[in-house]
């Protein structure tokens, strides 16, 4: 591959059709051709040339401000930058600190901070986890109890984390810690940044229904953070990481992963000729119409986004009937299959492949993570519907 | 255009479609549907035709129809939103079916008769209604059995049964689809033409669904609306046109339902507190409204699709809006009863209204499995178009 130099240029000029010209044509040239439609997350090591490519051209971070090494994309350059990916099929990156870590350094953090952070973030070279739920704080997160004393100039941090994902390949995790314990839960929480070096922090990986070590518990056992990775000020951790719920919620909601299992299933349906089944096929065209609906829904939310007006808490709406409607499409690949569908292993047809169990299980995760689904609803039904608590 | 301009063309377009959307909210309240809803069902026509008279008056009769006609001259977005309102406000007069009717006229290709019925169709003298369905769960209006057949020079006779027509027991007259040695067509019958018999079959909403059969009634070449190389293109758009005005009706009454029930929610107390705080009503509630946010989302597309060139993309989001909008309405009905127990289910709740309109509206111009296999069609999925 030729040396690839930072891209110098303002994406948003360009139109959109250029854009995606530009993305794929980046992609062609610079992601490795057997990490396509991977059936399972790629390794650090397998992912990294992608990665490096992507920090050299400085499109890692897509939605950061460009004076931070960011892309700078508008909502609309942003969503495009993440369904050309989807597209082509490229791997997950580590991405924790891309999406939370970095907008919330850029707002709230130190002059310091930033320079200490940020570039190992844009340029790919510091890999971040992010530390949040703990076993007794899972949907109700604010209950976290993993404490950090201030005792002299560090912090000395107490607890554990769980479902923390990349955790055995992190370089630092970005946490929420109970400061203060004689205030309500939401007023002693504070946002602090640690390096996953520290003596006294140990991972054990867990394994997936897949079968991967994708997450991971994170022990803290009077581990000292420096007092200086504090992020913002004391016990105002909470509310900073909830401000930071914006605009990128609708990513949740991105009909890509439904609309590729779709496609799966009409292959699937395909190979088992089973489109003579009338009543299989009107089940497959409800499948498809809500695809239809859930990218209609979708777009409208990007058109509100693009003439900038703020995205409320209905935007939601569209994780929860995207998440749902995956998990649906990967339910009737199961049942179709029949002795196929609990294959451990991809489908081989004579012609193509199906990954009937990976997408099934893929579509497992995402109704929980991110706020579950039940929690989205309650989310709903109190800001948008303005029913009683 | 520059973005500047197309913004404030944006705004305006934006700024009409409220002014239009309230002006229905404020009939609304000055004439609650609900009431004619209830007044009028189970007689014949139906509705209240003083209402409709001032319907004309508001210039609603007239939205499709063109400005020299004395029409609004509104394209399908405005119709939909009227639609939309109306029928949020249950009211029982035939506002979408006429307005298709009178779609049908204005786009045909004989000047003469759209000069003569089309400033009697704004002023409300004529309530028209389009004949074209035969058979029950379709869509297909390219094929009718109705015949249209010359007996002289320049004379005409149509023998054949045409079935489910909306509100025809109050129609003045009919645009009724017919086969010709030359392909179908559409020619206006009035009412009393010698030879025209109704049979009316009563719907759960109290409205009536018509049965019109043509005895060799008599007309001539001056009363063929649309030539037969006219009526393909105008009854394959149409068709598309009217099942999105259906779903924008559907959205009408799955949005009052909801805010009904939504707000019956809010006040009903058990257990000490009101039951919209327990949390498995709301969790139901919100489900209800995202599917009404779908059908919104489907239905903005759908609107747009109409508007462009290409065929198939309109015929797809016309179908994708219907099938969803169809079936959303029912479920939603079915849900705000149980919501409401046991007064749900009471004649004296307005509630129940809700449902049975979703019911028959949701069949008009296609219920969801006519949509849906349409749409399987589309996607490959079943035998082509």
């Amino acid at each position: 591959m030729e040396a690839i130099a930072r891209d110098p240029r303002d994406m948003n000029a360009l139109r959109d059709e250029e854009f995606r010209a530009e993305l794929r044509a980046f992609l062609h040239a610079a992601y490795p051709e057997h990490l396509r439609y991977l059936d399972r997350r790629p390794t650090i090591a397998e992912i990294r040339p992608w990665l490096d490519a992507l920090a050299r051209k400085g499109w890692l971070a897509p939605h950061w401000p460009r004076e931070h090494g960011g892309m700078g994309l508008s909502i609309g350059k942003y969503l495009i930058y993440y369904d050309e990916l989807g597209r082509h099929g490229t791997g997950r990156l580590p991405d924790h600190a891309i999406h939370l870590l970095g907008p919330l350094l850029i707002r709230y953090g130190t002059d310091a901070q930033k320079a200490r952070f940020l570039p190992g973030i844009a340029e790919g070279r510091e890999i971040w986890c992010q530390g949040y739920s703990e076993p007794g704080a899972g949907s109700d997160l604010a209950s976290l109890r993993t404490e950090a004393v201030l005792n002299g100039d560090d912090f000395v941090v107490t607890g554990q984390k769980i479902w923390t994902s990349m955790a055995p390949h992190a370089d630092w995790i970005f946490m929420l810690v109970r400061t203060n314990k004689a205030v309500p839960q939401q007023a002693g929480i504070s946002f602090l940044l640690a390096d996953m070096k520290t003596p006294g922090i140990t991972v054990r990986p867990i394994m997936n229904l897949k079968g991967e070590s994708e997450f991971a518990e994170v022990f803290f056992d009077g581990a000292r953070v420096p007092c200086e990775n504090l992020v913002g000020e004391i016990d105002k951790g909470w509310t900073m990481a909830k401000s930071l719920l914006g605009d990128e919620r609708i990513t949740l909601g991105s009909p890509r992963q439904s609309a590729y299992a779709l496609e799966r299933l009409e292959l699937l349906a395909r190979e088992t000729a089973s489109l003579a089944d009338a009543a299989f096929v009107d089940r497959l065209t409800q499948l498809r119409l809500d695809l239809v609906a859930l990218e209609a829904s979708f777009r409208r939310y990007v058109g509100m986004a693009e003439k900038g007006q703020r995205l409320g808490p209905d935007v939601s709406m569209l994780k929860v009937w995207a998440t749902e409607l995956f998990q649906r499409i990967t339910a009737e690949m199961v049942e179709l299959g029949g002795e196929l569908g609990g294959f451990k292993r991809a489908v081989q047809f004579e012609a193509s492949t199906v990954d009937v169990m990976n997408q099934y299980l893929e579509a497992t995760p995402p109704t929980i993570y991110g706020g579950s689904n039940e929690i989205q609803r309650n989310i709903l039904a109190k800001a948008v519907l303005g029913l009683p608590g | 255009m520059n973005t500047a301009a197309a913004r404030l063309e944006d705004d305006a377009s934006a700024e009409i479609s409220d002014m239009l959307r309230r002006s229905v909210q404020d009939f609304g309240a000055l004439h609650p549907g609900v009431a004619r809803t209830r007044r009028h069902r189970d007689l014949e026509p139906g509705y209240d035709a003083t209402i409709w008279r001032a319907m004309a008056q508001a210039g609603w009769t007239g939205i499709a129809i063109p400005e020299t006609s004395g029409g609004l001259d509104l394209g399908l977005a405005e119709i939909c939103i009227v639609a939309e309102e109306l029928a949020a406000d249950l009211a029982p007069e035939p506002f979408g079916p006429a307005t298709v009717a009178a779609l049908a006229i204005a786009r045909g290709d004989n000047a003469t008769l759209r000069e003569r019925l089309l400033p009697q169709i704004v002023s409300g003298d004529i309530i028209p209604a389009l004949a074209w369905q035969e058979g029950s769960n379709t869509i297909d209006a390219l094929a009718p059995s109705v015949r249209l057949a010359p007996i002289s020079k320049g004379g005409l006779t149509l023998s054949g049964t045409k079935r489910f027509v909306p509100a025809a027991a109050g129609a003045t007259g009919f645009a009724v689809t017919a086969e010709t040695a030359d392909g179908p067509s559409i020619v206006w019958v009035a009412r009393d033409a010698a030879g025209l018999s109704m049979r009316g079959d009563l719907c759960i909403d109290g409205s009536w669904l018509q049965t019109v059969v043509f005895d060799g009634v008599e007309l001539t070449s001056g009363d063929v609306i649309a030539s037969p190389t006219a009526t393909g293109p105008l009854l394959t758009r149409l068709v598309d046109e009217a099942a999105v005005i259906g779903a924008a009706e559907l959205l009408g009454v799955i949005r009052a339902a909801f805010d009904r029930t939504h707000s019956y929610l809010g006040q009903r107390a058990q257990f000490g507190r009101p039951i919209g705080g327990f949390q498995v009503l709301q969790h139901r509630l919100v489900d209800l409204w995202m599917q009404r946010e779908l059908v919104r989302a489907l239905l903005d597309e759908a609107i747009e699709a109409c508007v462009g060139d290409d065929a198939e993309k309109r015929a797809r989001a016309a179908s994708a809006v219907k099938a969803k909008a169809s079936a959303a309405a029912l479920a939603n009905g079915r849900q705000s009863i149980q919501l409401h127990g046991a007064i749900g289910y009471a004649d004296e709740h307005d509630i129940g209204l809700y449902l049975k309109r979703a019911i028959v509206k949701s069949a008009w111009m296609g219920g969801a499995p006519v949509h849906r296999r349409r749409l399987a069609r589309f996607y490959g999925y079943s035998g082509q178009e």
